[in-house]
């Protein structure tokens, strides 16, 4: 019985011997070498030409911002400048009135909002504010008169009142036809209107 | 004037030798390319997936190749590299789950494990070396404890010792030879387990 047991215990120690000595005897296909060697000239070549794409871009996008930043300056060069001539009087910010909130606002309604970031970019209240304060004090702003606004005045000085004022008044009608037919003409609004209930 | 002549021959000498020495990424691959496909193999158990495992473990080692000379032992710094790209490449291949991992207390897959069990009657010669017994050991390997079955699977290359082992797995040799024991002896209870329900039907 001990025999037999030992005899077992040999048998499988025999053949855990036997399958671990084949458990990575396997050979790899022919010409792993030539594969191998050929993936790693691939991708020596794959990054040099990435190197090369990555300088090239480099290039590219200096490139683009000088030729951004030149095209600001030159559009800043070019821009309107208001006329100087014009005296504006600025006066004082005029105070805005603060808007309140109709209702207190929850907090949970507010929760999932994203709130924005504070943008550079100015209002439209600070845009109200800046136009008031560029306001002129005269409006519309005076400018010297011209020839026909001279002669007019000119006329109006040398001109009595009461042809002024009948000047302003418009012209009669001209006369159609004879007196006895604008008098053949009743006046229709004191005809009698007949109220008639009856549709 | 001699003696000066003779001391740069032999800096020259000494110079051109250490530049001899320095491996190249070709020589790694034509002195190891095999022992590195075996490693691959002998954890991923797939030809085609130890292909790959190969095919990037040498990429890894192209990636430090201005710093070669720089390596002492060359074939245990390869086969370490090679080991981690398998075992980073099997755990990958688990994640995705392309293996799946039985527990032999099943008792339907050790009915399946102990039908594979070829007969015993026929020469041991050709039982041992039928595919389905190493199919068998394979099931039997994964379900060993990571650290045995770790260094079970490296033991099995030709091409390690022990301490070459230990240096790939960065333990102690002693550590090596009590996992190899406690796998193989664990290995054999398992196979003693399936022989005899084998003999009882």
């Amino acid at each position: 019985m001990a025999d037999q047991e030992k005899d077992r215990k040999m048998q499988i120690d025999d053949m855990l011997d036997s399958l671990l000595a084949n458990y990575s005897s396997a050979e790899p296909r022919v010409g792993l070498e030539t594969r191998i060697l050929t993936n790693l000239r691939a991708a020596e070549e794959k990054k040099e030409s990435q190197g090369w794409w990555n300088f090239k871009w480099l290039w590219a996008g200096a490139v683009a911002a000088v030729i951004i930043v030149a095209a600001v300056l030159i559009s800043g060069r070019h821009r309107v400048e208001p006329p100087t001539h014009v005296i504006v009087k600025t006066s004082p910010a005029v105070p805005q009135p603060e808007i309140q909130p109709h209702a207190p606002v929850k907090n949970n309604e507010t929760a999932g909002i994203h709130h924005r970031k504070p943008s550079t970019v100015p209002t439209r209240r600070q845009n109200a504010t800046l136009a008031l304060n560029e306001r002129p004090a005269v409006f519309p702003t005076p400018t010297p008169l011209s020839e026909q606004e001279k002669l007019l005045l000119s006329y109006l000085a040398g001109t009595p009142r009461e042809e002024m004022i009948a000047q302003s008044h418009p012209d009669e009608p001209p006369v159609v036809g004879d007196q006895d037919q604008t008098e053949a003409i009743p006046d229709l609004m004191h005809i009698p209107q007949k109220v008639s209930n009856t549709r | 004037m001699a003696g000066q002549a003779i001391l740069g021959d032999t800096v020259l000498k000494s110079a051109i030798a250490m530049e001899a020495a320095a491996p190249t990424v070709e020589t790694l691959v034509a002195d190891h390319s095999r022992m590195v496909f075996r490693i691959a193999y002998s954890i991923l158990r797939n030809h085609h997936d130890a292909e790959d495992a190969a095919q990037e473990c040498f990429l890894r080692v192209w990636k430090h190749k201005d710093r070669l000379h720089e390596i002492s032992n060359a074939k245990t710094w390869l086969a370490r590299i090679a080991w981690t790209t398998a075992l980073d490449k099997r755990r990958s291949s688990r994640a995705m789950g392309s293996l799946s991992v039985v527990s032999l207390s099943d008792e339907q897959s050790g009915a399946e494990l102990a039908q594979s069990i070829p007969d015993l009657t026929v020469a041991a010669d050709q039982q041992l070396a039928s595919a389905q017994m190493q199919q068998m050991l394979e099931r039997l390997v994964v379900r060993l404890p990571e650290d045995l079955r770790n260094t079970l699977e490296l033991s099995t290359i030709q091409e390690l010792n022990s301490a070459e082992i230990a240096e790939v797995m960065k333990i102690p040799e002693g550590s090596v030879r009590t996992r190899l024991f406690r796998a193989r002896k664990q290995l054999k209870e398992k196979l003693a387990i399936l022989l005899e329900r084998k003999k009882n039907g």
